[in-house]
């Protein structure tokens, strides 16, 4: 194996781990309110979480280099302020991994958070704690499968991550070049032996993850 | 005492429209189902929003839509025993007890877990998770995890519904042993009367969102106002009386009311001579005779005194005195034939079997 073949896949984990990290607040968040909120209030936000989803991974991808390009909405500022470009970084390439994995996230901890009863929440109310501290105390222990489920399909999902990483990152060997694109690449080039290579470790990561998540979701039937 | 003014919820099939002064003590909520009882605890609990009206206990306003103040439920200190227990699943006995202590002011602090388990007899469940208790021991958990927050007040939602007689007994006997160790005001959700006239010192009938009675348990649940309003189709008498003597060759036990008054009813051997106890006597069992009967094999012939008698639409209650107030479910038929008069001497005849002693 090459040093930018181990680069990519170290790049990849790096950036599947990242990414997860950097999207999980925001998926427990939005999982909890579409679980608990009313259905006209819960279909604008859950169109946007799943658009991503459903979408070419090149639309959301084009849509993020707008807005972090040095002219865009945020990239401007920001290059403007710090000098610091993030397109063609592997920031970018966590960010893009983050929006695509989003909608995975959140459906699998919605479904968890409303299997946990309101009812114990009341309770909890009843007993002198506050919401947050009924979050913590009662809706997480009682949801943290689910939550973890959801953080391994965010993880899995993120090695895979292609199309959006590719318009917003590049395929650049060594700085952003994941083990999806160096597959690509290889491909491309017809080195068979480097594909080979990526394809079996990329299988191996998704087995042992699935493996993970399919231990933790049993457990939870029993 | 708690002040609830033009309280006002709208519920899909009902408006509820409350207003009421409970004083401390032990107070019944009686009503059919769908009357609004549990959505009456709940606003007062804070865990649903009224659209208008006051909640005040003591001197703390928990909800005043014209102020604008809406205390948030762990802001309340008011206790709550839900009809369905609601033990937290992933904790044992002993941290669903102590769970709302670390959320009390320290000088909040009244009660002291320790007396609470041992009054509620929960040392030997401590260390067991929800799920491997029964009914009626979720229920003593979930009465020990609220009084453990030393509450203002306790709600109680129906908190025998989902047990059997013995032990529906048992924790009515609990609850009388809280107020007793702990005075703490109760608000006591039940649709069955025998529960409240145990229980309650007064009572609060709601019907249809409405408060349609108050006074005590004795005044307003044998009151035939009350009775066709609250659509009750049997009413059971309870009776407290004191144990005279045991039996035990005949399987009775001798029971009285007053000097005048004593009953016969069924071997109970868990009390002693001298103990109260309270005896259920359902009101269809009583049969009326206008002369006293011998060569019977009915234990129990009392002498009593008509002090009303009303027309239902099937039946016809008869209000007597036997040294105790009793009500006598007979058919307008018998009424009518043994032409029974107020102010009229008749004996009651029940079997010793038709009399069920209160367990615990």
């Amino acid at each position: 194996m090459t040093s930018l073949e181990i680069q990519a896949i170290l790049l990849s984990m790096k950036v599947a781990l990242f990414s997860t990290v950097l999207v999980l607040p925001v998926a427990v968040s939005a999982a909890l309110f579409l679980s608990r909120a009313k259905r006209s209030v819960r279909l604008p936000l859950d169109i946007l979480i799943t658009l991503p989803l459903v979408l070419p991974p090149v639309v959301p991808g084009y849509m993020l280099l707008m807005l972090l390009s040095k002219k865009g909405f945020i990239g401007g500022p920001l290059y403007n302020i710090t000098g610091f470009e993030i397109i063609f970084t592997w920031g970018a390439v966590a960010i893009a991994t983050a929006i695509i994995s989003l909608p995975l996230m959140v459906r699998t901890m919605e479904v968890a958070f409303q299997g946990v009863d309101r009812r114990l929440e009341s309770a909890s109310r009843s007993l002198g704690a506050s919401k947050w501290r009924t979050f913590l105390y009662i809706t997480v222990p009682l949801s943290y499968k689910g939550i973890i489920a959801g953080a391994l399909v965010g993880f899995t999902r993120g090695l895979a991550e292609f199309g959006a990483t590719i318009v917003v990152a590049g395929n650049i060997p060594g700085k952003t070049q994941t083990i999806s694109l160096a597959l690509f690449s290889a491909i491309e080039t017809g080195q068979d032996g480097v594909a080979a290579r990526l394809i079996l470790v990329s299988v191996s990561l998704a087995v042992v993850v699935l493996v993970a998540y399919s231990l933790l979701v049993n457990q939870q039937r029993t | 005492m708690l002040k609830i003014d033009s309280l006002k919820v709208n519920l899909a099939d009902m408006d509820l429209d409350i207003t009421a002064r409970i004083p401390a003590g032990i107070t019944g909520l009686f009503g059919v189902s769908g009357s609004g009882k549990t959505t009456t605890l709940n606003c007062i609990a804070g865990l649903i929003t009224p659209q208008q009206g006051r909640i005040q206990l003591d001197d703390k306003v928990m909800y005043a839509e014209d102020k604008g103040i809406f205390l948030q439920p762990e802001r309340r200190r008011i206790g709550y025993v839900f009809q369905d227990d609601r033990l937290f699943p992933h904790m044992n006995v002993m941290k669903n007890i102590i769970y709302g202590t670390r959320f009390i002011p320290h000088y909040g602090s009244r009660i002291a877990v320790d007396d609470i388990v041992n009054v509620l007899e929960l040392d030997a469940l401590m260390s067991r998770m929800p799920s491997t208790l029964s009914g009626g021991e979720r229920q003593r958990v979930s009465l020990a995890r609220a009084l453990a927050t030393s509450p203002e007040l306790l709600l109680l939602d129906e908190p025998t519904a989902s047990l059997d007689a013995g032990m529906r007994g048992t924790v009515l006997n609990y609850l009388r042993r809280v107020w007793e160790e702990f005075h703490i005001s109760m608000i006591f959700v039940s649709h069955l009367i025998a529960e409240v006239m145990v229980l309650a010192d007064s009572c609060l009938v709601i019907s249809d969102g409405r408060v349609v009675a108050y006074g005590s348990p004795r005044e307003v649940l044998y009151d035939v106002q009350v009775f066709p309003i609250a659509n009750i189709e049997s009413i059971d008498n309870w009776i407290e009386v004191r144990i005279v003597r045991h039996y035990l060759e005949t399987g009775l036990t001798e029971v009285s009311i007053d000097a005048a008054h004593t009953l016969f009813i069924p071997s109970f051997v868990a009390k002693q001579p001298g103990d109260r106890v309270w005896v259920l006597l359902p009101s269809e069992n009583i049969i009326v005779s206008l002369s006293e009967q011998t060569g019977i094999s009915a234990r129990n012939n009392i002498r009593a005194v008509v002090k009303e008698i009303h027309m239902m639409k099937d039946s016809a209650l008869m209000y007597a005195d036997m040294g105790t107030s009793v009500v006598v479910q007979l058919s307008r038929m018998a009424v009518q034939e043994l032409d029974i008069q107020i102010g009229q001497e008749v004996y009651l005849i029940f079997k010793s079997s038709s009399l069920t002693a209160l367990n615990g």
